[in-house]
């Protein structure tokens, strides 16, 4: 009886606060754990994102969104905010730093695009220029129609 | 003797029940939440989520249809979460149909280059 409140309801009837108290374990302990569980996992998500050089360099902005959005999901833990509430946010954050990997992914690929652009368009050239080149043999430089403006052929420009 | 049948356990109900009532209420209709969900969703449909991300765009456009249903039903507080994960779903989405759209037009730009340059292969380097 020591545990209990201390008020004459809670002496008179140890019982219903114990039943109360129970109840009570009974609803919000599964729930903490699972808070407890969705912030390890969004942790990790940041963890792993965060030790990604490419994430870091590419994805900076989507990076500290993920950041701050962990940083949120601790404060509502620490305020014992209510059930799922955590969860959520955690679950947020975990999207967040999945959003900040894939980001540095398509960027990479937008880099890699770019110069595959530019390979592209020299062998594009390259590939034109082989049936002319025959016709006019060691040119590297052929007139338009009007022989005015030169312009210039082969493979010099890649 | 049960936990409700005395008149404390009853004022205990009663107080729980007032404090979800009054917690409901506080909860203000996340109206705007939802209406960024369906944009960020629709932005992800646009960018052809549906077919290159086909779960991640299943999951968010699933979100925001339950988050329209509760914001209905006055679950505001549920509303809003589903509507929150809904938009965080739909720009995964949307990067991942981006990044997967990405690396397929790069894979078509390497074989063209490939049959330009005839055997060379030089500079083409996988992604």
């Amino acid at each position: 009886m020591i545990l209990l409140p201390a008020s004459s309801t809670c002496r008179r009837r140890p019982l219903l606060w114990l039943a109360a108290l129970a109840l009570a374990l009974l609803l919000f302990g599964p729930a903490r754990a699972q808070d407890a569980t969705s912030i390890a996992q969004a942790r990790d998500a940041l963890e792993a994102a965060r030790s990604t050089r490419a994430v870091r360099v590419l994805a900076a902005p989507e990076l500290d969104a993920a950041e701050r959005a962990l940083e949120h999901a601790l404060a509502a833990q620490d305020a014992g905010q209510a059930e799922g509430e955590v969860s959520h946010l955690a679950y947020l954050a975990e999207r967040r730093a999945a959003i900040a990997r894939m980001r540095a992914e398509e960027r990479r690929i937008a880099r890699a695009l770019a110069s595959l652009s530019e390979t592209h368009a020299c062998s594009r050239r390259r590939a034109r220029s082989r049936p002319r080149r025959r016709s006019s043999a060691p040119l590297s430089w052929q007139s338009d129609s009007n022989g005015s403006r030169p312009e210039r052929i082969g493979t010099g420009w890649c | 003797m049960t936990l409700w049948s005395t008149p404390s356990g009853r004022r205990l109900l009663a107080m729980i029940a007032l404090l979800a009532l009054a917690a409901c209420a506080s909860v203000p209709a996340p109206v705007q939440d939802v209406a960024e969900a369906e944009r960020a969703v629709q932005a992800a449909a646009d960018a052809g989520a549906g077919t290159v991300a086909p779960a991640e765009f299943a999951t968010a456009r699933g979100k925001l249809e339950a988050a329209k249903s509760a914001l209905q039903a006055q679950q505001h507080l549920k509303a809003r979460q589903l509507a929150e994960q809904a938009l965080v779903d739909a720009e995964l989405a949307q990067v991942t149909a981006a990044a997967e759209a990405g690396a397929r037009t790069a894979a078509e730009l390497r074989v063209q280059i490939r049959a330009l340059d005839g055997s060379s292969t030089q500079g083409v380097a996988d992604l």
